[in-house]
């Protein structure tokens, strides 16, 4: 039988069940622990606590029913913790910029001033967030080139290049040996790059 | 260097650049399950009694905020209350007129007036859960009551949530830097700061 989703938990939970919530304190936690540290982050526990809090905040305001997978609620607070943690390194990237800015203005060619309190820079860090532009989005052209691709291939890729999984538990998890699964991401990776110029090149939004 | 290092391919060695070229492609439709359970699998160790217990009363907390029963001047007036402080005593601690601390608790300020360190000052003493207290703040009051706006702001949406690519399940995304984020941004870099220093370690 299989364990019950955190989505069927939903009713017990508005109703502040405290059976419900212990269930889902039990279950949840581990699982976006295991994804924050997967995804590099410094402090899972605290990270896996911020997204139960912003979740259950929301809770009634979520409509599940045309969610996809088995477990939308699981889903969600699944992505919720990856981006969490790119919040927050994002965060700490902009404080090292500005700490590099404000250091090569007091005294070019110095760079990085780690020991510097930003906080004694006459400027707040979270206005820093604006010193970097974000990245060109590529958004629309990397689904559909991810659904060109098979479910193991897609799975090698995104486990490979959005966790910090190692090929030995990549390996396992796309159903390959380690040296196989390392083999096939060359590959693909090449591929995926070769895709990702030419659209770059052709502008098109569609492989 | 580790041997999963050691053996890369050549073309690994260019995986920084295909991290630069695809942005948070975060799974949708059927390959969802698979991704998530891969991720998180792998024998998590199950969560320590003290751990739930912690979750827990921050779950119940949250969803006390869901059916609006719980604010940002309640939580800390329940904080006070459970440390049988006075809010004189709580204000002179935090170097605040009383007039602030009682305005903050009966939610009659507007959040953003506040200092952020002035904030983390009431409420890292008071043992606030940072999540808690980030949460509360992104709902807290942004003007003087009567003000139009006010039940706006109360009922406001979570700038951090977007419903635009979740086929109507809402999703989290970057904050966008403007507003109520920053100022939430600031409350939890000073939060961290002062519990830092609080705990001894570094500024």
């Amino acid at each position: 039988m299989q364990d019950p989703t955190l989505t069927s938990l939903v009713p017990g939970l508005l109703a502040g069940e405290d059976e419900a919530i212990e269930q889902l304190a039990a279950a949840a936690l581990p699982r976006l622990q295991r994804i924050a540290a997967r995804y590099g982050a410094e402090d899972p526990e605290q990270i896996a606590l911020d997204v139960l809090v912003r979740t259950l905040s929301r809770l009634p305001a979520l409509d599940f029913g045309q969610g996809t997978g088995r477990d939308p609620l699981f889903s969600y607070m699944a992505k919720a913790t990856v981006l969490r943690v790119k919040e927050l390194y994002r965060r700490q990237e902009a404080e090292r910029k500005h700490l590099e800015r404000l250091g090569n203005y007091l005294l070019p060619g110095a760079g990085y001033l780690g020991h510097l309190d930003p906080a004694r820079s006459g400027r707040p860090v979270w206005a820093a967030d604006s010193l970097e532009p974000e990245q060109p989005s590529t958004d629309g052209v990397v689904p559909d080139l991810l659904s060109t691709l098979d479910d193991q291939d897609r799975l090698l890729l995104q486990l490979r290049t959005f966790s910090t999984m190692t090929w030995d538990e990549i390996a396992t998890e796309v159903g390959l040996t380690s040296p196989n699964a390392r083999q096939r991401y060359g590959r693909l990776v090449k591929r995926v790059r070769e895709t990702l110029a030419t659209l770059a090149t052709e502008g098109s939004p569609h492989v | 260097m580790s041997n999963d290092e050691a053996n890369l391919l050549p073309e690994e060695l260019e995986e920084d650049e295909l991290r630069q070229l695809i942005p948070a492609i975060l799974p949708e439709g059927p390959s969802q399950d698979q991704f998530w359970a891969a991720l998180a699998g792998g024998g998590t160790p199950p969560l320590a009694p003290e751990a739930v217990r912690t979750a827990v009363v921050l779950a119940k907390q949250a969803l006390a905020i869901a059916r609006g029963e719980l604010t940002l001047g309640k939580y800390l007036a329940e904080l006070r209350t459970v440390q049988h402080l006075s809010q004189a005593e709580v204000a002179r601690q935090a170097k605040i007129a009383p007039d602030l601390l009682r305005d903050l608790e009966t939610d009659a300020w507007p959040i953003r007036s506040v200092a952020p360190a002035k904030l983390v000052q009431i409420a890292v003493p008071l043992r606030a859960a940072k999540p808690m207290l980030i949460e509360l703040v992104r709902r807290a009051p942004q003007s003087l009551p009567g003000a139009q706006q006010f039940q706006s702001t109360l009922r406001r949406e979570d700038s951090y949530l977007d419903r635009s690519t979740s086929g109507g399940v809402p999703l989290p995304h970057e904050s966008d830097g403007a507003g109520i984020e920053e100022y939430v941004v600031a409350v939890e870099e000073a939060f961290d700061a002062l519990a830092r220093s609080a705990r001894g370690g570094a500024p």
